[in-house]
């Protein structure tokens, strides 16, 4: 008997575990891979339900030796290749059926949601109680709230993103090795229950104490631990709401004036598009963004309880005091933009199967890294002449920035169609941008070598950590390899 | 000499032979730390030797050579509490004193970028010249904010507009414990504004939700989050350095405010208010029989001994006080309507408003650089704080009432100082719901049955905490090898987790650990 049957064997009399194992159906599992990355159809899925299920999977798997891969999205598309398996023989835990919203919290703003619960299904439960969650730009309906935010995929509201991993706070999770752990608040005393019943809001994403592992997994593409549920901040819809555009063609002088607006607290969701983001993410024909200035700055005003009016048109006012500081003009429409269409969009996420950054049939370029807004403008020019050397518009380079952490930092994306040069633009691209300092602090596929062997000082570290979590290295072999491959401890 | 010889010699050669003493007269200037615990052997040791290394370079030689002989160190920043201490008598504390220089401060994106003995003041001058502002915590502006963002929880009266240390550290420089110059984050490519990448957050396994209080390699450089700041640019405090003596010149737009409420759920009210409408830029309570028995003990001594009084003072027990700043004059208008109507709402007293008078303008300069509570706690030792983690408003109010409850029934009993049983230092972080608690005790060292009040409180308070399940651990970690025994078990094994991360990073254990 071959370690996988042993293992599925062992998980099927001791757990009862849903699994998958028809031929077609696994190989349906992988067939929507976007990504440069290469998949293995995988020997089995299964789809625990309960926290126990995940452990006792984790541990067989450690005894099996099984290499597992994990999936928390509903569907079998992926963007980066993360959760498809790389290494035969692998299992996929797929999260998808642990869809519970556990605990809905509207005096503290939070709530508690299984691994598979998707944007969508958050969204239109917080509704009822007059919240929303913040999520990255038109989120795929479909993507999991946990899995989005455990990649540190940045959320709209850069006011609201003290620190990483923000939005996402205490973490109920199960080790490589199999051991149960709680990050944050979710480490008790107490059970869950326990502590709800107590009144805590489950809101403390550090600790206990010297520890912040929550934080360790963000960015490890399941290579560490498997989260089974998290909490995660909400906020309040509002009474009344505003739309705010800003335009420039210098990117400069628009980004210096986005982090004036947001260090003041200013807005609640806020991007930067150039003119093909705009008219992607907002639909927007491209005879309205021909004529518009180069870059736009989009933000939602909102007021509260307290003096909901005035306080949203206070915020307003004070945008447009800074604006004129900095030679700007603040709109509160854009020429063949709905407003209400403008609202929904920031605040909510892309229908199903229809995601900005995939459309069928197109080779795309993803390529993305976390700098300064200072450097966007040298960045952007960068990939304009890139993309043009490989035989490609500039104009279709789709360029969104999202301001992150107060705006000390921001997430800068370079997106194009690019058919059959798709690769070579990646490659090319990602190079360059790697030689000016760009910083990939989300390394996947063709760049991650590179970024591994130009950001080196925490290799020697990695095995570590790896070590800590999975010392066996069962969880995704191969993702993030150049990563674990670089230490001497 | 408690170390090699042979070791002396070696890092004398490396930092110079005038930044490396083993005088005991020397060490035991460093010696007099006590904070937490009574334990004379845990606290007040003597260190082996004094190093001054003056540049990351010298930190890793000296790291790599304490590996070498086995030898046992602790870093020093600017020092504050026991943490900062010798733990044996075979240490050597590292005194970080020669690196001092702000290295950077980034006003378009933020961040300062600071050495270990880099002074809060110096981070704050500096910051108020560019518009922003630093988050210092009540350790007081002579402390070193590269300390409380690497290395411990960095609590503040601005955590609501700024959060706690613990979450305001970006990227950093590190010496880790085998003696290499890690650049962690972005610091690789010399640029600070991010700790995380690329892949997983190394910087979460060196600096968890405490910090390891210098038991975790050195840290050389941190990147420090500014915050937006629309207030004063500087302010004077002449001849014997008294507060209420400062030539301080308040902006029109700042608004100072004590908040006063009868009943606990009052003050809960409040809180969410005050977090939903995110007014406020510093915020806490204080507690009237801490600051009393603090700042006129003999005067509060007395006054509880008469009745009347010492009701009249119990009513105006939960005292918050508060400090708006106006980023425009409709923005502060609205912040003061705000302030009103939510103290109209909670039923409390609401005092203040424009920065006129010395007191005022005294307590917003301690708020902005805590120059008054430096002062007051001028030495750790002083006071002991016990009870959980950061949780909801109401949780950490639960918190405080159950620390209540457990101090009155000392004071009954005759076991610790009378300040009325209060000690609730409380506040809101981040604008939100998540609030913070510190259980405080007034202590004096000097007396026994004071040191075991300490101890008997931080341990009956963690039983409540472990009981009742109001949220983490958080500071009933200071309570010691009791408590870590409680909470192990029912906390998903940290301790036992931490040894691990500790064991991985620095097997030899040359950098003690402290609250254990």
């Amino acid at each position: 008997m071959s370690n996988i049957d042993a293992y599925l064997k062992a998980l099927c009399e001791d757990t009862g575990l849903e699994i998958e194992t028809d031929a077609k159906a696994l190989k349906k599992t992988i067939a929507k891979n976007y990504s440069r990355s290469e998949a293995v159809v995988p020997a089995a899925v299964i789809y625990p339900v309960t926290v126990e299920q995940v452990e006792a999977a984790l541990k067989a798997a450690n005894e099996y030796e099984v290499p597992v891969t994990v999936r928390s999205s509903a569907g079998n598309a992926s963007l980066t290749g993360t959760s498809l398996p790389w290494k035969e023989g692998s299992v996929v835990i797929n999260l998808s059926k642990m869809n519970k919203i556990m605990h809905i919290d509207e005096l503290n703003c939070m709530a508690i949601v299984e691994a598979g619960v998707t944007f969508e299904q958050l969204n239109k439960e917080l509704k009822k109680h007059g919240l929303y969650m913040e999520h990255p730009l038109q989120a795929k309906a479909e993507k999991s709230v946990i899995a989005a935010l455990l990649d540190r995929d940045p959320v709209l509201t850069a006011k609201h993103l003290w620190d990483v991993p923000d939005p996402l706070c205490a973490m109920k999770m199960v080790f490589g090795n199999g051991r149960l752990f709680g990050s944050g608040s979710a480490a008790g005393p107490g059970t869950l229950e326990e502590m709800l019943e107590a009144g805590c809001a489950m809101n403390q994403s550090q600790g206990p104490v010297w520890l912040d592992l929550g934080r360790v997994m963000t960015g490890a593409q399941g290579t560490l631990a498997i989260c089974c549920w998290a909490s995660v901040k909400v906020k309040k819809i509002g009474t009344c709401k505003k739309m705010a555009y800003v335009q420039s063609d210098d990117i400069n002088v628009l980004g210096a004036y986005a982090s004036q607006v947001i260090r003041r607290r200013l807005g609640e969701e806020a991007v930067l598009l150039n003119r093909k983001g705009m008219s992607r993410i907002f639909g927007l024909d491209e005879k309205n963004t021909d004529e518009m200035p180069k870059w736009t700055y989009i933000t939602s005003v909102r007021g509260y309880n307290y003096f909901p009016e005035e306080y949203m048109e206070n915020q307003y006012a004070d945008m447009e005091d800074l604006a004129a500081a900095a030679g700007l003009t603040v709109s509160a429409e854009l020429t063949g933009l709905d407003n209400e269409k403008a609202f929904a969009v920031l605040a909510g996420t892309s229908k199903k199967n229809d995601f900005w950054k995939l459309r069928e049939g197109n080779d795309i370029v993803d390529l993305f890294c976390l700098n300064t807004l200072d450097v966007v403008d040298k960045f952007s020019v960068l990939a304009e002449k890139v993309v043009e050397k490989c035989g490609l518009d500039p104009k279709e380079l789709i360029v969104y920035v999202q301001p992150s952490q107060m705006a000390r930092n921001c997430h800068i994306e370079f997106l194009i169609e690019a058919g059959d040069k798709a690769a070579e633009t990646e490659k090319l691209l990602g190079t360059v941008l790697l030689d000016n300092n760009a910083f990939f602090s989300r390394p996947y596929g063709v760049m991650e070598e590179a970024i591994y062997n130009k950001y080196k000082a925490q290799r020697h570290f990695m095995p570590a950590i790896k070590a800590f979590f999975d010392e066996k290295g069962i969880l995704n072999p191969g993702k993030l390899a150049s990563g674990y491959a670089g230490g001497a401890l | 000499m408690l170390i090699p010889v042979e070791a002396y010699k070696e890092i004398e050669k490396i930092v110079g032979s005038e930044n490396i003493t083993a005088d005991e007269q020397i060490c035991d200037t460093y010696s007099q730390f006590l904070f937490h615990r009574p334990d004379p052997q845990v606290w007040w040791q003597r260190p082996a030797a004094i190093v001054m290394p003056g540049s990351t370079e010298e930190v890793a030689g000296f790291v790599k050579v304490c590996n070498k002989y086995k030898i046992k160190y602790k870093a020093h920043s600017t020092g504050y509490g026991a943490e900062n201490g010798a733990t044996a008598p075979d240490c050597v504390l590292v005194d970080l004193r020669r690196m001092n220089h702000i290295v950077q401060l980034d006003e378009k994106n933020m961040i300062a970028v600071v050495e270990p003995y880099v002074t809060g003041g110096e981070v704050e001058y500096m910051a108020w010249q560019h518009g922003l502002t630093a988050c210092l915590t009540t350790a007081g502006p002579q402390s070193s904010p590269l300390a409380s963002v690497t290395s411990h929880q960095g609590g503040n009266c601005a955590g609501c507009s700024m959060g706690y240390n613990g979450r305001n550290m970006l990227a950093c420089e590190w010496v880790s414990p085998d003696g290499e110059i890690v650049k962690v984050g972005s610091a690789e490519m010399d640029e600070y504004f991010t700790a995380d990448g690329p892949g997983p957050s190394f910087k979460a396994m060196i600096r968890g939700y405490f910090g390891f209080d210098g038991a975790m390699g050195i840290f050389t450089k941190a990147a420090l989050k500014l915050y937006h700041w629309a207030g004063m640019t500087d302010y004077k405090i002449p001849n014997d350095g008294n507060l209420y003596e400062a030539d301080v010149e308040i902006p029109d737009n700042i608004r100072f405010y004590t908040m006063i409420h009868n009943e606990w759920e009052d003050l809960e009210k409040a809180y969410y208010a005050l977090a939903e409408t995110e007014v406020c830029t510093y915020m806490n309570k204080f507690s009237i029989g801490i600051t009393g028995q603090a700042y006129m003990p003999e005067f509060f001594e007395q006054a509880l001994k008469l009745p009347h009084l010492r009701e009249a003072l119990k009513m105006a027990r939960h005292k918050t006080v508060i400090t708006i700043v106006g980023n425009s004059d409709r923005d502060l208008d609205y912040k003061v309507k705000c302030v009103e109507q939510i103290a109209k709402e909670s039923n409390a007293i609401l005092i203040g408003g424009k920065v006129d008078n010395p007191y005022r303008k005294a307590q917003v300069a301690s708020l902005c650089k805590y120059d008054g509570y430096a002062s007051l706690f001028n030495g750790p030792g002083s006071f002991h704080v016990a009870m959980g983690a950061d949780e909801a408003i109401h949780v950490n109010v639960k918190q405080a009432q159950e620390a209540q409850r457990i101090k009155e029934g000392m004071i009954a009993a005759g076991q610790c100082e009378d300040d009325l049983g209060c000690g609730a230092w409380l506040g809101i972080y981040e604008q939100s719901s998540r609030g913070h608690n510190e259980a405080v005790m007034l202590i004096d060292p000097r007396k026994e049955y004071s040191l075991s009040a300490m101890m008997t409180y931080s341990i009956e308070c963690s039983k409540v905490l472990a009981t009742q399940h109001l949220g983490g651990i958080g500071f009933a970690a200071f309570g010691g090898r009791e408590t870590v025994e409680t909470f192990d078990p029912i906390t998903s094994n940290y301790y036992e987790h931490t040894l691990k991360v500790k064991g991985l990073l620095d097997p030899d254990n040359l950098a003690n650990m402290t609250f254990v």
